[in-house]
């Protein structure tokens, strides 16, 4: 009796002490540690430059309908952080955390390294829309965010005056897609290429 | 005009009809060079190019020289020079097993990485057979290969792992007679991963995360071999600050290969607390790789033209904090293992390998600085800060497998002391880490390192796009491999784990061919298959 008192007192005990497992890397995180890419939302453009170097396959394009999906894949991802190196708009960034969440299902579920059916694997997602040809309606296979981002980098790097008058009609160039550019630029007074 | 980097090698190419090569190569000899290998490359209409490279750096600071011919591509022929210098025996082995180049006169063409029935698998005995139709023939031959080891009136034993999952994929056969080996035979292939075909179709930014991928232990040599190489290329020099922690980061991934190395000789004699001390004793240079790369294993630090990450002076404070420790508990632990009479007992006098033998068959690293041959690519042509850095070549006269667990250990010695100085300067010094590659010319470039087993040689040749036309890797193990299998010849099978691990071989590097198919249904004559550069000889 006495010692399943004991035993039960242990059990008691137990259920208020901190859990004897630690954390992976045993609390000590060195300052060089990087870990899965984090992207900032607002910045990325998707270009595709960190598809491009990607040199482990984990980053990838995808267009279905009128979004792109800008995804890192975690179990395939070595954390070299070359995509953070040539990221022009600086929205990658290697964060210090020690396990991928799985995003669309409970954010503090680990991640085994099993490649089973049902387990989510973790990524790194941005959802970007599609530019639409302002003519003909088509979706382009760039998204707005690129093309505003283009636009505003040359404009920066012309002359206020000749920015100011070509502006509209660079605007009209970018945001029509290939096939109606050829057939209507004809028609368009001032052709942006002479400028840019 | 291309901009010399100061520390390039001095290339002498030379361009012979394949008939004057063996003179050639002895004229070479003759003088003093050393024959460090032998790569092929198929060149589409040009012809298979042969390169063979001859060293000079132990005379003159980075010469060499290399010999190249060019052979027909429906017929390739070429005198074996292994008569003349058995520092060519695998070399040639490797042109016969993946460029089809027929090396006449060679003494031993038995297969080292295909199988011993390649001929039977794939053409069925008759080389006439119909490429298309014709399947792998998987049932085992019907003939026993032609002299095999298999055959031999002896007994046979095969000693280590014959399957990839153990510590070294490699295939030891050794023919005994009353406990005295009288012929071994090495088996590789068991680890074909391609590294050379997949580096030929990614840019030179990709290829750096896959050559830093070739071998676990000293992967950083392997980064920067080829980033020096590609640095020839496009005329760039890295930084002070990025020679330095280069210099660093090698010198630290020495020490924490060399202790592995050190333990593993006494785990296969059978000592394994001493594997358990090494461990422990290595955990805090890990720590201090950790540190300064953020990774344990695979650092990502090294880039063309310089550094990715700056070392900060809290990161070289870490690992001089590191080094204090270590200077206490290393030499520690060597007393302990030297002391130990049983270890000694194992080691003294066991394999060994005489100065004439070490300069006749090649021998490079700590192998043939433990036979009193001096030869270091850090001091005969020197990279990164080496020239800098106060240090000295570690060497031993005796030449036995004691003699080279006392070189690995005078060399982690010497190496911290290197690292101390290093730590010393980048904490002082501020500056740019990366320098701009701007242009990427048509070109070919040979660089070499010291890492921990030996000399490291890469060949990239660039031809003016973002990926390199080709790249041809020698690792330190294969030359050093060749000597391992003469010294366990004639001597006990008891000997044998000590002398592998004297050695501290590493298969993994090695083993990096691939034998393409270009699908299920069609077979594979290395030769014949299609496109302009068809198959991989591993480096």
């Amino acid at each position: 009796m006495l010692e399943k008192l004991k035993a039960s007192g242990e059990l008691i005990a137990n259920f208020f002490k901190r859990p004897v497992t630690v954390k992976e890397s045993f609390g000590f995180v060195a300052e060089a540690f990087r870990w899965l890419p984090r992207r900032n939302d607002d910045l990325c453009t998707g270009c595709g430059a960190c598809v491009e170097r990607c040199s482990s396959g984990a980053t990838s394009i995808t267009d279905r309908g009128d979004t792109r999906v800008v995804s890192i894949d975690g179990l395939r991802c070595i954390f070299c952080g070359r995509c953070a190196e040539v990221c022009p708009e600086k929205a990658l960034e290697l964060t210090l955390e020690d396990a991928p969440p799985a995003q669309g299902s409970d954010p503090t579920a680990r991640v085994s390294l099993s490649r089973g059916a049902e387990e989510p694997r973790p990524t790194v997602d941005t959802v970007l829309k599609l530019q639409r040809c302002s003519v003909c309606g088509e979706v382009m296979p760039v998204t707005e965010k690129y093309l505003d981002a283009i636009k505003e980098r040359t404009l920066r790097n012309l002359k206020p005056e000749t920015a100011a008058i070509v502006e509209k009609d660079m605007e009209r160039y970018l945001k029509t897609c290939i096939n109606c550019r050829r057939v209507h630029s004809l028609e368009w007074d001032t052709h942006p290429r002479k400028f840019i | 005009m291309l901009k010399i980097n100061r520390q390039s090698l001095k290339l002498d190419f030379r361009e012979l009809a394949p008939e004057a090569i063996p003179g050639e190569a002895t004229a070479l000899l003759d003088k003093g060079g050393r024959m460090i290998y032998a790569s092929a490359v198929d060149m589409g209409v040009q012809g298979i190019q042969i390169n063979y490279y001859f060293c000079f750096d132990h005379q003159e600071p980075y010469r060499h020289t290399i010999l190249r011919a060019y052979l027909d591509r429906e017929n390739p022929v070429v005198q074996s020079i292994t008569p003349i210098t058995s520092q060519a025996d695998w070399s040639e082995r490797e042109l016969i097993e993946f460029l089809g180049v027929r090396v006449e006169g060679h003494p031993n063409p038995t297969h080292l990485w295909l199988p011993l029935n390649w001929e039977d698998m794939y053409l069925g005995g008759r080389p006439e057979a119909d490429h298309e139709t014709e399947r792998i023939n998987a049932s085992p031959p019907v003939k026993l290969p032609k002299e095999n080891i298999v055959t031999l009136p002896m007994s046979a034993i095969p000693y280590g792992p014959y399957h990839p999952a153990f510590i070294e994929s490699n295939y030891l056969k050794m023919s005994v007679e009353d406990e005295v080996v009288k012929k071994a035979d090495l088996k590789l292939g068991f680890n074909h991963r391609s590294v050379i075909k997949l580096m030929e179709r990614r840019d030179y930014y990709k290829d750096i995360f896959l050559s830093e991928r070739i071998c676990g232990l000293c992967n950083s040599h392997h980064v920067l071999t080829f980033v020096k190489a590609v640095e020839d290329l496009a005329g760039v020099e890295a930084p002070p600050k990025a020679q330095l922690a280069r210099t660093l980061l090698c010198e630290m991934e020495r020490i924490q290969s060399h202790l592995m190395a050190i333990g593993l000789i006494g785990d296969l004699t059978g000592f394994r607390t001493m594997l358990m001390h090494s461990l422990r004793v290595r955990e805090d240079m890990q720590d201090g790789l950790e540190a300064i790369s953020g990774q344990r294993v695979t650092h990502g630090l090294i880039t063309i033209g310089g550094i990715r990450r700056d070392i900060t002076a809290s990161q070289a404070d870490f690992v001089l904090s590191k080094l204090k420790a270590m200077k206490k508990s290393v030499p520690e632990l060597f007393d302990q293992c030297l002391s130990n009479d049983v270890l000694v007992g194992r080691l003294k006098d066991v394999g060994v390998l005489t100065r004439e033998n070490a300069i006749k068959l090649g021998a490079i690293g700590p192998t043939a600085r433990a036979s009193g041959h001096r030869i270091d690519v850090r001091k005969n042509s020197p990279y990164a800060a080496y020239e800098e850095v106060d240090w000295d070549i570690v060497s031993e006269k005796s030449g036995d497998s004691l003699a080279r667990l006392k070189v690995k250990m005078g060399e982690v010695l010497m190496s911290m002391h290197i690292c101390e100085q290093c730590c010393d300067r980048i904490k002082a010094l501020s500056g740019p880490i990366l320098a701009k590659v701007k242009e990427m010319p048509c070109a070919e470039a040979v660089a070499k390192t010291e890492p921990p087993r030996g000399e490291l040689l890469y060949h990239v040749a660039s031809n003016g796009t973002n990926t390199p036309d080709f790249v041809r890797i020698r690792v330190p193990t294969f030359l050093n491999a060749h000597i391992m299998l003469r010294l366990i010849q004639g001597g006990w099978v008891g000997d044998v784990p000590a002398i592998i691990g004297s050695i501290d071989p590493c298969f993994s590097c090695t083993d990096r061919v691939t034998i393409i198919k270009k699908d299920e249904q069609s077979v594979v004559d290395v030769r014949t298959l299609g496109g302009r550069r068809c198959s991989t000889p591993p480096g």
